[in-house]
């Protein structure tokens, strides 16, 4: 028998459980994107490590957390560590008040809170579209892509070609050991692997291809390419009242930020290191 | 001189243990067939053998070389692999430099080539593809092909994993007819096959495996009449075998002309 | 409906000097199940493109002849309507799984998606299927990471899902394993209770001698026996033009040689142990 519970979950919209994960991919997007651009004209540390704070907390909320934080750390930390530590090689003139002193490379607090400012638009901006592509699947995405026109075809694109890297990856694998049982070194100095690589890449090529023809004639039996109205068992909710709602707020503070961040940020005197 | 697995067990990196202290040996000369379900751990026991598995436990001896202590490619002087699939092994750009890129890598002599390829074309019986493009002729052609470029290395030991899928009568007459003339140049066959009309034409030595372990290691006779490691290994008997069963007929059956011969 | 008829057909893939068939003529009649046998390079893989209307449209070439699908032309045929009218199924079960669905539910509801069927409808037919073909257990797996054979099931079940008329079905079986092959032969049995116009390409010649109703034998592209399966298999020409024979056949021709003939060539074990009883009375 089929578990019922979950055929009945086809007869309605696919539900996360959780407030964000359950918007609809299209007020995400808008969403995010709109907040992600404001660091690049605040260009300002406590505002990009505000806007930070705020994401991780609605992160925090997601099924998807753990994907989100994984990265997000990580993009976080290498982009504001590499800009601080780059900024104090080469001083400009405006660099008086020294941090410090390792081994007479001297670091400047302006230097340092430029550096800030400067990774806070690009750490800014990427957190925040983390959010939105670690917590929407890449089939919400195309699913929303596709009821706004995108063709299918574009979707499958997209979709397979995730599946497709990990399919590749495995083949690869089997390659390099026929190669090697059949007497290719692939351990060793560099010109023994170099020689091993040939004879494993161009398999993969050629069964790459060939897996191309026949998944055609796959999707094809499956009525691919008909033309007509396509169904679909996996719904997402459509678009709700209140997130247009959102998607307004969002943009209309996107473009208040454009407005404060020229006429006010820049004036503020913990801002004014440049 | 001999395969010898001892004890081996083997696990793969995440953990997942795929054959459980396995011993078998395999005589140089002798003809072997591995039968059994997929997941049993055929093709794991097979890749111990020449070393692209080593074992998480135990030991496994190629003519008393510890394939531990080996790479994988230098094993392949002693045991030939010919994988399942013959699209993860064929590259070059005619049949007969698919043949020769071994010799060539080897820098073996011209003339020693020369003689190898034309015995390992002769017993494949891909003589009319030789100058064609591999990926012109059919797919079942292509798996003698990855035959034929084992044989040129001329190792002692031979390894097909299903050499029989999607061949046609003439395919499995050729299978046999190599196997044959290799096991009278006193090579070792092992064969991992789900066709047991296959296994019994051609192999002697019949092992079956299931759920990690080899449950039966014995003449084709033993093996297939064994009800209860068919059972276990869910193989099926070879056709003849099945019939004499049914009709109450004994004597460990096999063959067309013993089963009439006993009616 | 499902009706194919094949006047003198001849034809030829691009680049390529000889045609891969030559002059075939033959009429598929609906609700009957067709086996097509003989050596590799012989035409069967073609000739199930051609039936499924790949050729012309998917692989071009020259076609020379009539293909005459349900009264209209090949080439006057939608290709994409006519993958809604004839099921295909081949032999690589990897290739068959379209990558960009998370269970086997969907994966199996694809094709209903793609001709629009409402959400209930497709509901109810991949249920359906599932239980007919027994994977129910299946439904909530990751198709990409099922084995081999049920891969193969779960590409029947997403054709069937669409119950097309007539399934042209490619060597089904010469990927898996034993126990794989048993579940698909399973999969033809039922197929074959439900009246379908089936052909199948298949080495294992013991499943062709169950299910089929009738034969063809080609060779060199070109038709060199076709007949009720009975009359094909037990036909002692087949065995000296090399082709392989169901060992039930091969033993009854060998006790007939014997000087202890049976009353019949038997092409089934069931039949042979049959016959063998009645003869020893």
């Amino acid at each position: 028998m089929i578990n019922q519970e979950f055929v009945d979950k086809f007869r309605h919209y696919h539900k996360y459980g959780t407030w964000w994960d359950d918007l609809n991919p299209l007020t995400k997007f808008v969403v995010c994107f709109m907040v992600a651009l404001t660091p690049i004209y605040a260009l300002t540390w406590w505002y990009g490590l505000g806007v930070c704070v705020i994401v991780s907390i609605v992160a925090m909320t997601s099924k998807f957390r753990k994907n989100f934080f994984s990265l997000a750390v990580k993009v976080f930390l290498i982009i504001t560590i590499l800009l601080v530590v780059l900024r104090q090689i080469g001083h400009r003139a405006t660099s008086i008040t020294p941090l410090i002193n390792i081994f007479g490379w001297q670091w400047y607090v302006e230097t340092l809170f430029n550096s800030l400012n400067r990774a806070s638009f690009i750490v800014g901006f990427s957190v925040t579209m983390i959010l939105f592509f670690t917590t929407t699947p890449m089939r919400d995405i195309t699913y929303q892509l596709e009821q706004m026109g995108v063709s299918h075809e574009a979707s499958y694109v997209m979709l397979s070609s995730m599946q497709n890297i990990i399919d590749l990856k495995a083949t690869a694998v089997t390659i390099f050991d026929s190669q090697k049982a059949r007497g290719i070194e692939t351990t060793g100095n560099a010109i023994k692997r170099a020689k091993a690589f040939f004879p494993t890449l161009a398999p993969l090529m050629i069964g790459a291809m060939q897996g191309t023809e026949e998944k055609t004639i796959a999707l094809d039996a499956r009525a691919f390419s008909v033309k007509r109205n396509h169904s679909f068992l996996r719904k997402l909710r459509p678009v709700q009242g209140y997130e247009w709602a959102m998607m307004a707020v969002a943009v209309i503070f996107n473009i208040a930020m454009i407005f404060v961040s020229f006429k006010i940020l820049k004036q503020l005197p913990v801002t004014r290191f440049f | 001189m001999a395969i010898e697995l001892k004890k081996v067990s083997f696990s793969y990196p995440n953990g997942f243990e795929a054959v459980h202290e396995v011993d078998l040996r395999i005589e140089e000369g002798e003809k072997v067939a591995i039968v059994g379900q997929n997941g049993a751990g055929k093709t794991t026991t097979v890749k111990l053998m020449n070393g692209l598995n080593l074992p998480s436990s135990g030991d496994v001896l190629v003519d008393g070389i510890n394939t531990k202590d080996k790479t994988c490619a230098f094993m392949s002087k002693y045991v030939g692999y010919v994988f399942q699939n013959p699209d993860d092994q064929i590259f070059n750009s005619s049949v007969r430099k698919e043949l020769e890129y071994m010799p060539k890598y080897t820098k073996m002599d011209t003339k020693e080539m020369n003689r190898r390829v034309e015995r390992a074309v002769e017993l494949t019986g891909i003589q009319k593809y030789i100058d064609s493009n591999p990926f012109d002729i059919p797919y079942p052609i292509r798996k003698f092909v990855t035959i034929a470029s084992i044989i040129v290395s001329d190792p002692k030991y031979f390894i097909f994993d299903e050499p029989t899928a999607g061949q046609d009568l003439h395919g499995m007459k050729q299978l046999g007819y190599l196997i044959d003339e290799l096991q009278k140049e006193g090579k070792a066959i092992i064969t991992i096959t789900h066709d047991m009309e296959f296994a019994v034409n051609n192999f002697t030595r019949v092992v079956a495996m299931a759920h990690k372990q080899v449950i039966k290691d014995g003449t084709r006779e033993d093996t297939f009449w064994d009800l209860d490691v068919i059972r276990e290994s869910r193989i099926k008997q070879p056709v003849i075998a099945e019939l004499a069963h049914d009709l109450g007929v004994d004597g460990n059956v096999l063959f067309c002309d013993e089963l009439v011969a006993k009616l | 409906m499902a009706r194919i008829e094949l006047k003198d057909v001849t034809y030829r893939y691009p680049y390529t000097k000889s045609p891969a068939l030559k002059h075939i003529t033959y009429t598929f009649e609906p609700g009957k199940f067709y086996g097509i046998i003989g050596e590799n390079g012989g035409g069967k893989t073609t000739l199930c493109n051609l039936l499924r209307g790949l050729i012309p449209h998917f692989y071009q070439g020259s076609l020379k002849g009539d293909v005459i699908i349900d009264g209209t032309d090949v080439r006057k045929w939608d290709t994409d309507e006519l993958s809604a009218q004839i099921g295909y199924v081949f032999q690589n079960p990897f290739t068959q799984i379209s990558g960009i669905k998370e269970t086997v539910f969907e994966e199996v509801g694809m094709g209903l998606e793609n001709l629009g069927y409402s959400e209930e409808e497709v509901i109810k037919r991949v249920c359906d299927v599932c239980e007919l073909l027994k994977i129910t257990d299946l439904v909530e797996k990751d198709p990409n990471a099922l084995s081999g054979g049920q891969k193969q099931r779960v590409a029947f079940a997403s054709i069937i899902s669409m119950d097309t008329e007539m399934l042209v079905i490619d060597e089904p079986t010469s990927q898996l394993d034993p126990e794989g092959t048993e579940d698909v032969f399973q999969i033809i049995k039922t197929l074959k209770e439900e009246h379908k116009t089936i052909v199948l390409v298949e080495h294992k010649i013991d499943l062709i001698a169950e299910f089929c109703d009738e034969i063809i034998v080609l060779k060199d592209g070109e038709i060199v026996f076709s007949g009720p399966t009975h009359e094909i298999l037990s036909n002692r020409a087949l065995l000296e033009a090399n082709a392989t024979i169901p060992q039930a056949a091969i033993f009854g021709h060998a006790m007939a040689d014997a000087g202890k003939p049976l009353a019949d060539i038997p092409i089934t074990i069931e039949e042979a142990e049959r016959l063998v009883r009645e003869r020893k009375g």
